[in-house]
């Protein structure tokens, strides 16, 4: 589905992916690696926030290097960005609203699509005419997830989504991403990898923009160096 | 609901009628602040994307200069000649708009003042055809220089821009508009071309501005660099919008009625002492109530329902 090749990207001197290959089909993948490894480098170069300065990215058969964001978001590929970003004046229907409006495929049946949502997240049902910036984190962000959701995408990228929640909901949230990845394909960045781990099919271990390790997320699950640089064990 | 109806009913009956019991000075006084009104929705249809446009007077100037041209070299009576100046103004400024919307915040509000300068400098150096410091006399007034007929103009043109600013309310553009101002990010990845939104934007308030500014050119008869392209236009709507409350209709109209029926009483007591009560009434507004006067209301009722 998304196929990543040679990918070397980075901010003005600074190259901070190199050459970097990798692969996520009809599943859910996790990228793990530490502040400063080069994971929502790696997100901003797939949606073409930041440019790719050398190699392809290819999403269902099409090269999407080098297109602007908004087509690429088009095309099918959402993102939960990592702040919550919402947008605390709208309201919790207006949010997800916006997540269906501007996109061509998912526009005109959008009310369908919420049903859709409410019954992923009942709670933003029950909230629907409140303002976002009165629910809690956790409520937030399965509103940020709910809006990217409504783009009907084919590949829904989360950039650290457990991040500055509490273990209970954090819990919650990777049990959704868990039923969520039959339907549509999961790209997780996380620093929360035991939890994570549960949720995802395949890891990638990102060091240095470049991939340390590719694995099934049992295998990762034991690996020694995973162990140790991540799980702390 | 039903109170909400019968309030519109009285403005609309008093916008109407007000003719047949107020003298020509009444007039002129309102129709002057029913140009600012349109001037200062305008101006908060773009900041609602975020974007400050200092290039009010700018766009003001430009629809008065095409207006009056249009009826002196053209021969073009006062109506067609005022939505000409509104369209070619339009599509100059998305022509410019599509290099300046590359720019942001401080940048953007700058070059728009800039350019507001260019116009009038070219405007002043354009010997004959633009008349040069001298400006340019249009003969026939719009509607004889009539009063109630050119105050049923300035309200249309006013409908103009509340019509144009409700549909940005009520529409996707209000999504799109909301989240360029508060997350470019997010946006982009939800969709939204921002560069084409903006530059759709900007020409159509620029648009209305040029709209207000060509329809008092052909009220008044004349066009000079520096009466069209005055500080003021830029400066007033802004304050207006700004007492009245930003992001949203009827806050700049409310600012406008407001501080124009207000400035024309100052005038006659201290003159050029209006310009020093619109200083106070920015800092005023800005450390105690940032949300205007409308934002204001709208807390209090929305407490009291509470």
């Amino acid at each position: 589905m998304l196929t990543i090749e040679k990918l070397t990207s980075g901010y003005g001197k600074l190259t901070i992916l190199r050459d970097l290959t990798m692969n996520i089909d009809a599943e859910s993948v996790g990228l793990f690696g530490p502040n400063g490894a080069g994971k929502t480098t790696l997100i901003n170069a797939v949606l073409g926030i930041n440019p790719a300065w050398s190699g392809k990215i290819i999403f269902h058969g099409e090269d999407i290097t080098g297109l602007p964001t908004h087509e690429v978001a088009r095309r099918g590929i959402a993102l939960v960005p990592q702040e919550r970003e919402l947008f605390p004046s709208l309201s919790v229907v207006e949010n997800l609203e916006l997540g269906a409006a501007f996109i061509p495929h998912a526009k005109d049946n959008w009310e369908d699509t919420l049903e859709e949502v409410y019954s992923l997240f009942p709670i933003l049902k029950e909230r629907a005419k409140q303002p976002a910036g009165t629910m809690s984190g956790g409520q937030q962000r399965m509103l940020a997830i709910g809006r990217a959701l409504m783009a009907k995408p084919k590949l829904l990228i989360l950039d650290e989504p457990s991040l500055g929640l509490q273990p209970s909901i954090v819990n919650e949230l990777f049990t959704i991403l868990h039923d969520m990845k039959k339907k549509i394909a999961v790209l997780v960045t996380e620093q929360n990898v035991r939890e994570s781990l549960r949720a995802v099919d395949r890891g990638y271990v990102l060091e240095n923009g470049m991939i340390a390790m590719n694995d099934s997320s049992d295998k990762l699950a034991n690996d020694p160096h995973v162990l140790e640089a991540y799980l702390g064990i | 609901m039903k109170k909400k109806y019968i309030f519109w009913v009285i403005i609309a009956l008093a916008a109407v009628t007000i003719p047949l019991f107020s003298g020509p000075y009444q007039m002129s006084v309102l129709r002057t602040v029913l140009t600012y009104a349109a001037l200062a929705v305008s101006w908060d249809m773009l900041i609602r994307s975020g974007q400050l446009s200092f290039g009010i007077a700018g766009f003001f100037g430009l629809g008065t200069y095409i207006s009056a041209m249009c009826s002196i070299y053209l021969n073009m009576p006062g109506i067609p000649a005022i939505i000409i100046g509104g369209i070619i103004t339009c599509l100059i400024a998305m022509a410019l708009g599509t290099i300046i919307l590359r720019l942001r915040g401080m940048y953007f509000a700058i070059t728009t003042l800039a350019l507001g300068e260019i116009f009038r400098i070219i405007i002043r150096n354009g010997g004959e055809f633009t008349g040069g410091p001298e400006g340019l006399i249009i003969k026939k007034l719009v509607f004889d220089g009539g009063t109630i007929p050119t105050y049923y103009l300035a309200l249309g043109i006013l409908l103009v821009a509340v019509g144009a600013s409700i549909y940005f309310q009520k529409s996707r553009f209000h999504l799109a508009l909301t989240t360029i101002r508060n997350n470019e990010r997010v946006a982009m990845t939800s969709g939204i071309n921002i560069y084409k939104t903006l530059i759709i934007v900007f020409g159509i308030t620029a648009g209305i501005q040029a709209l207000a500014g060509a329809s008092f050119a052909q009220m008044y008869g004349f066009v000079t660099p520096e009466s069209s392209f005055s500080g003021d236009y830029t400066l007033l709507p802004l304050a207006m919008s700004l007492l009245g409350g930003m992001y949203g209709t009827w806050g700049p109209v409310v600012g406008a009625f407001l501080l124009g029926i207000l400035s024309e009483y100052l005038k006659l007591y201290i003159p050029y002492g209006h310009l020093i009560i619109y200083g106070i009434i920015i800092v005023f507004v800005i450390l105690v109530m940032p949300q205007g006067i409308l934002g204001l209301l709208k807390k209090k009722f929305r407490k009291e329902a509470v």
